[in-house]
């Protein structure tokens, strides 16, 4: 490959307000944490924290019984059934294009890495129980091949590049670990990709799909920042873009997202 | 249409029948110029064979080679013409009608005469020893409409059907090229020789031959069928059309005769075309792409006549030259394309 460009993964906030496990005025939990919080305050004066701050972040009332208070081992109380996520990140490519040659040129092309921003999607999650559940995936992508010329008499070229614009739908199951600080994950699935080469050729194309991740929740809030990486091995073929000659166009993509991820509901 | 495209300049405005010589043929000794390009087109549609003429009738001259019978002449004759007619892309029939005691290259015998002459004859013509066929058209030359058209084949060379195996130059090759002409396509110049060999992948339509012991010549090229797919559109032709001016760096001054290439690098289809006497240039017969667009000068070494373009009116003073884009051609539609070229 030539230049590869992988560009720093950055933070989507979202807005989306909603319950969280480690909320305990989730679905009508107990408001327990708050009065206290604001006990010694006067009426009408803001609220004093006089707790100390880890009570504040890890509240007696989220805690279940017979769970110990290790909480960066194990999350106590409920798991989040619905998880949203906004992503954003970058991918690393492997895809050469094959080369194409006639009596004047020989002309090779290659994918470049995807560099931040341009890989963008949502995510949403399903579990039906703590450490399993199902999610579907939906991305863009805009990915730039650079074409090369060695022409006999005029010499070598690097034309600009041409750029595809992708369409990636995905379902994984997902494996999850919650715990207090942070949730690993896993997932396995498939995926899909309509590609589309500059309102020219269109190619759809399809890969297993497997990755891990981590999601690292706000205290206070149903957010969590999740760090996901992918990988697809796309085949070439009729399903991509490739010139006449060599390699078919198969590609094998290393996703790199941040993102944040909304819990919604919870199971308990 | 171009006047410099027309081989009769000045005839066009004048509703009489011309006769159009075509030399087509490549050039026995090696060495000689060697270029290619695309087709040629005649006032935009080139000359061309009307439908209601269709399937066109040839004969093949009743006169044995010395190598060859008059039979194996009309076979190699015959598979020539079929050649042409085999692509789905190409829209245009022919009928073989059998031998004729008629001379190739006597006009106005409404006979399409295909075959040997004697070397009287050919010196009677005045044609070089070095020519291995020649075309020539009957035309209305204000339309274009090809009303007769004889193929000569020069008798003095060693010609075989089996050239890799008995040596010799392969009459087939040669008619296929003049059948190009037969058909109304000039020279191309897509085509290229590296140490004294054509090289494969060149063009039919390029006027120098393969060489003796080679049957190269006999494959159409994408260049070949694109250009008759763009005078006789068949089935499975390509609409789409490129558009741009060859200009000159700075002075913005068009460039005369330049030759252009479009080539798809995903499909491998590779077509050229000439610019005008403005600079001018259009590519039809193409596919949706994206095109990779390459201006080369005819080579000083080569005679611009090989391509029917007079000396003076063609710039040759400029380097090869690669568009920077590819350029995209989607929906029979492409962005006109401007090139800039440098001495």
């Amino acid at each position: 490959m030539s230049s590869r460009r992988l560009g720093l993964a950055a933070l989507l906030m979202a807005s989306v307000a909603g319950p969280a496990a480690s909320e305990p005025e989730a679905c009508g939990g107990s408001a327990e944490p708050k009065s206290a919080a604001t006990r010694k305050a006067e009426p009408g004066a803001p609220a004093v924290l006089e707790r100390a701050p880890e009570e504040a972040l890890f509240p007696r009332a989220s805690r279940q019984a017979g769970v110990p208070d290790g909480a960066v081992f194990r999350r106590g109380g409920s798991w989040t059934r619905l998880e949203g996520s906004l992503l954003v990140g970058s991918q690393l490519v492997d895809q050469d294009l094959g080369f194409a040659r006639n009596i004047f040129q020989t002309v090779s092309a290659e994918a470049d890495d995807v560099g931040f921003g341009e890989h963008y999607g949502a995510r949403a999650s399903l579990f039906a129980v703590q450490y399993l559940g199902v999610e579907a995936s939906y991305t863009r992508t805009t990915t730039a091949f650079e074409f090369s010329v060695t022409d006999e008499e005029a010499g070598t070229f690097l034309l600009e590049p041409l750029l595809q614009e992708s369409r990636e739908l995905s379902l994984a199951l997902v494996a999850q670990l919650p715990l207090a600080a942070m949730t690993p994950y896993a997932v396995v699935g498939y995926g899909w990709r309509n590609s589309e080469v500059e309102g020219g050729d269109e190619f759809r194309t399809g890969a297993a799909m497997f990755g891990v991740g981590l999601k690292v929740p706000f205290p206070t809030i149903p957010v969590s920042l999740a760090f996901d990486y992918r990988r697809l091995g796309y085949p070439g073929g009729e399903g991509a873009l490739h010139l006449a000659e060599g390699a078919g166009g198969a590609a094998i993509v290393s996703a790199l997202t941040m993102g944040v991820t909304v819990r919604v509901g919870r199971l308990r | 249409m171009d006047p410099d495209r027309d081989p009769f300049p000045g005839a066009r405005r004048r509703r009489a029948w011309r006769v159009a010589l075509s030399l087509s043929a490549g050039l026995v000794i090696a060495g000689g110029l060697h270029e290619a390009g695309a087709y040629q087109l005649y006032g935009g549609h080139g000359f061309v064979w009307p439908a209601s003429e269709q399937p066109v009738g040839y004969w093949v001259a009743n006169m044995a080679h010395y190598r060859m019978s008059v039979e194996e002449v009309a076979t190699e004759t015959r598979a020539a013409f079929a050649k042409w007619e085999s692509s789905a892309q190409v829209g245009i029939s022919f009928s073989y009608q059998g031998l004729t005691n008629q001379r190739p290259f006597d006009a106005f015998d409404a006979t399409n005469t295909i075959g040997f002459t004697t070397r009287e004859h050919m010196a009677e013509l005045g044609l070089s020893p070095r020519t291995l066929g020649v075309t020539t058209w009957l035309t209305d030359a204000e339309t274009g409409r090809i009303i007769e058209s004889d193929i000569l084949v020069n008798p003095s060379l060693n010609w075989t059907n089996d050239p890799e195996r008995a040596g010799g130059w392969d009459l087939r090759s040669t008619l296929t090229h003049e059948v190009g002409h037969f058909l109304g396509l000039g020279h191309s110049n897509v085509g290229r020789i590296v140490d004294g060999s054509v090289l494969e992948g060149s063009a039919v339509m390029w006027p120098f031959s393969h060489g003796a012991g080679k049957s190269l010549g006999r494959a159409l090229t994408d260049d070949d069928v694109t250009g008759a797919s763009v005078l006789y559109p068949g089935p499975g032709a390509e609409t789409g059309v490129i558009r741009g001016t060859v200009v000159r760096a700075g002075s913005g001054e068009g460039v005369r005769r330049a030759h252009v290439t479009v080539y798809d690098p995903v499909r491998g289809v590779l077509v050229g075309a000439w610019t005008d006497e403005s600079g001018n240039f259009e590519v039809g017969g193409l596919a949706d792409g994206h095109y990779i667009l390459r201006v080369n000068p005819i080579p000083p070494d080569h005679s611009t006549f090989a391509y029917f373009f007079l000396p003076w009116l063609v710039d040759q003073d400029f380097s090869v030259t690669v568009a920077p884009s590819l350029v995209p051609l989607i929906g029979r539609n492409a962005p006109n394309v401007r090139i800039e070229v440098r001495p």
